[in-house]
């Protein structure tokens, strides 16, 4: 038997209801959002992304002028297409009713970066400009997140204005372990982290698109914990006390208010502050393996024991 | 093949023994899935928070799950955890040789498991909790490396014991991972023999290859329209992907070739090509479209899904042995053509057609928009420059639009 009839015959659902369900349990009618939408994005990426190439390719010097006013037309004609179709700006969250103009506002950004960029390398100016484009991205970004309440440029502008800094907080980036390529990024990394937290906590208090306030803080504490993390590595043994006594404290504080993202970031990293503290002080004992041969098992069952013994505060509800 | 026949009419039992393998009760299952969609339909605001709290009244379950942030928390720290248990162990009994250690993981690995069915399923009542992956996971590869450990046996022996295990894995923790594992093994097994036997035999593998998924295609749908529990009807749809992707990549040109050379030793001469390589051809352009034809004239959304990846792949198979061009205007050209693509579709979709949609009509699990953010902030960009040298741009055929900024 079915879900949806277990529902309907338990008079759970209505019949409406139970007519709609099926017809989408047995594909009379099927929804293509995601996919078109995949397909979108797939297709933003191919295009931006080879747009951002073209530059250096020889394409011959009326290609490239052509390229530059065929980009710049685009940017100018969504941008105004975008304006049109979208709802004006509010410090709530704004319900566009289309189901693809947050995409197309990703391209018209994307357009007008690519177009600069390609500016700057077509007249050889990327010397002069290097510092100032991510800033200038991230300012665009910026505006365009809170005029069109667009989640993924605001995501995009902090990524952006992150690596103004000289950082990165891809995943591919660290992968390729090239989230810190001066050792004194980490302070940097931490000051951002911290900054973003608090405009995060700022904009919401005056109710300025508190539905931000996630990005935020995922970023900020993202960075923060990252440098934190580095830092433990590279400064006295104390810091590790700091990084140790910090997170915990954001440990308690997430774990009370449910935030648990945040409460397995800040597991993570008391447990790894923790963990490097208790080693490099026994680093000195000769009897330290045995030690160290209780000390995984030890600690991580009897945080699952704690955990379990509390699960009824964090049912999936 | 004759016993994939009887297979097909023995399937009451297959299903009454799955059922009976199962660790977890059929019926609180079934009450935790319904939950569990109620919650969704709430979300995708088709049943109003009235009628959910009605469903919640109504049907309780006893299992427990954790948000999806506390199960990732769980599952890391069980898993090391566990996997560090045999430290202590082996300290206080005083176990130094190979031997014993051997020893040791089979006896730690069964424990675990046992640990697993009677305290933490059968006393906590988990499911899905992190724990009981992790538990499940550790348990097992202790387990078999006791068992398996050090003799050499034949290869094909490992294989049936991974399928066997993780088939069991599948079934009794309706564990997804587990059930991908053993297709995979199932295929590896059929490979293994082709192999050993050398000669024509290996030219038949990729055949098949696919006739295996396409005949266990066919026995999962066949299971499937029995009309089990619908809390199977998942794993049918993972398994189902599976099978028609495997179909495809065992025909597909490129893996096709570089397995004949890796693993076969096939010599390609200049101007030559592997055995049978028009048909390959053939398979890699037209089983995409015949999914993706069958999808739309089915209304199919797990082929018209299948499709749309083994199209990518196509394309990509294709780049790999035909240059089309300046990679780079392909690629910019590719984009510009799926944009186009994507926005008259959905523009024609505006009004439903032939019971397509535009529309969003459920929510889907995995839908975020904070995770829909996080992912395509980074990996769109915009704001790069490369200052590389030029021979670096374009290392490896990727995509020039990869991980933001980290070039500064």
């Amino acid at each position: 038997m079915s879900i949806n009839k277990i529902l309907f015959e338990a008079a759970l659902i209505s019949e409406k209801q139970f007519g709609f369900l099926e017809s989408i349990r047995t594909e009379k009618v099927v929804s293509l959002y995601y996919e078109l939408r995949l397909i979108l994005y797939l297709g933003i990426l191919l295009l931006t992304g080879g747009l951002g190439y073209l530059a250096y390719e020889n394409i011959g010097e009326f290609g490239h002028f052509l390229l530059m006013l065929l980009m710049a037309v685009l940017a100018g004609g969504g941008y105004y297409f975008v304006l049109k179709k979208s709802k004006p700006y509010s410090n709530f969250i704004v319900k566009e009713s289309s189901v693809y103009l947050d995409y197309i506002i990703v391209l018209v950004a994307l357009l007008v970066v690519g177009l600069f960029t390609y500016i700057q390398v077509y007249f050889d100016l990327v010397e002069e400009l290097l510092n100032y484009t991510s800033l200038l991205s991230a300012g665009l970004f910026f505006y365009m997140a809170y005029r069109f309440d667009n989640k993924i440029l605001l995501s995009m502008a902090i990524t952006a204005l992150v690596a103004t800094f000289g950082l990165t907080i891809t995943p591919v980036g660290w992968l390729k372990s090239e989230w810190f390529e001066a050792t004194d990024l980490y302070l940097i990394s931490i000051i951002i982290g911290l900054f973003f937290i608090a405009v995060g906590y700022f904009l919401s208090q005056k109710s300025i698109k508190e539905h931000f306030l996630f990005s935020y803080q995922n970023y900020g504490l993202l960075l923060f914990y990252g440098g934190c993390i580095t830092s433990l590595f590279v400064s006295p043994i104390w810091v590790a006390m700091v990084v140790a006594i910090i997170a915990g404290g954001a440990l308690y504080y997430t774990w009370k208010s449910k935030q648990f993202l945040f409460f397995l970031y800040s597991v993570l990293t008391a447990y790894i502050a923790l963990t490097y503290l208790i080693f490099m002080s026994l680093l000195e004992n000769s009897d330290a393996w045995i030690f160290m041969i209780y000390y995984f098992p030890i600690t991580c069952v009897s945080a699952i024991g704690f955990f379990i013994s509390n699960k009824a505060h964090f049912k999936n509800d | 093949m004759f016993r994939l026949l009887v297979f097909s009419f023995q399937i009451k039992p297959i299903l009454r023994m799955i059922k009976k393998l199962l660790a977890y009760n059929l019926e609180e299952l079934e009450k935790h899935e319904i939950l569990s969609y109620a919650k969704d339909l709430n979300k995708s605001q088709v049943i109003s928070q009235v009628q959910l709290d009605g469903i919640k009244n109504k049907v309780k379950s006893k299992l427990y799950s954790p948000s999806i942030f506390m199960r990732i928390l769980l599952f890391i720290l069980s898993l090391i955890g566990l996997s560090t248990v045999l430290g202590p162990v082996a300290l206080i009994m005083g176990i130094d040789s190979e031997v014993g250690i051997r020893v040791e993981a089979f006896v730690v690995g069964i424990s675990i498991l046992l640990l697993l069915d009677f305290v933490l399923i059968k006393e906590s009542k988990h499911y899905k909790s992190g724990v009981t992956e992790a538990a499940l996971v550790v348990g097992l590869v202790l387990f078999s490396g006791g068992l398996l450990g050090e003799p050499n046996y034949n290869p094909i022996i490992y294989l049936v014991y991974g399928l066997a295990i993780t088939l069991f894995a599948a079934i009794r923790y309706l564990n997804s991972a587990g059930l991908i594992a053993a297709l995979g093994f199932a295929g590896a097994i059929v490979f293994q023999v082709l192999y050993n036997f050398g000669g024509l035999a290996q030219a038949l593998i990729p055949f098949a290859i696919m006739v295996l998924y396409a005949l266990l295609f066919w026995g999962i749908k066949k299971l499937q329209s029995q009309k089990p529990s619908f809390i199977f009807d998942d794993y049918f749809t993972l398994s189902k992907v599976f099978c028609l992707l495997m179909v495809y990549v065992a025909g597909n040109y490129f893996v096709v070739r570089e397995l004949s050379v890796e693993l076969m030793g096939v010599n390609i001469e200049p101007g030559g090509d592997i055995p049978f390589a028009f048909l390959f051809y053939f398979f890699t352009g037209f089983i995409p479209l015949g999914y993706l034809f069958y999808g739309i004239k089915r209304k199919s959304i797990l082929f018209i899904r299948v499709a749309l990846l083994t199209v990518v792949l196509s394309i990509i198979t294709l780049k790999i042995y035909f240059s089309l061009g300046a990679p780079i205007v392909t690629i910019t050209l590719s984009g510009a053509i799926m944009i186009g693509l994507a926005l008259v579709l959905l523009r024609y979709l505006k009004e439903p057609k032939y019971g397509f949609t535009r529309e969003k009509l459920l929510h889907d699990k995995w839908d975020s928009s904070e995770l829909t953010a996080f992912v395509v902030s980074q990996s769109l960009s915009g704001h790069q420059v490369e200052v590389n040298d030029e021979n670096s741009e374009y290392g490896g055929g990727s995509f020039g639009g990869g991980g933001a900024g980290s070039e500064f």
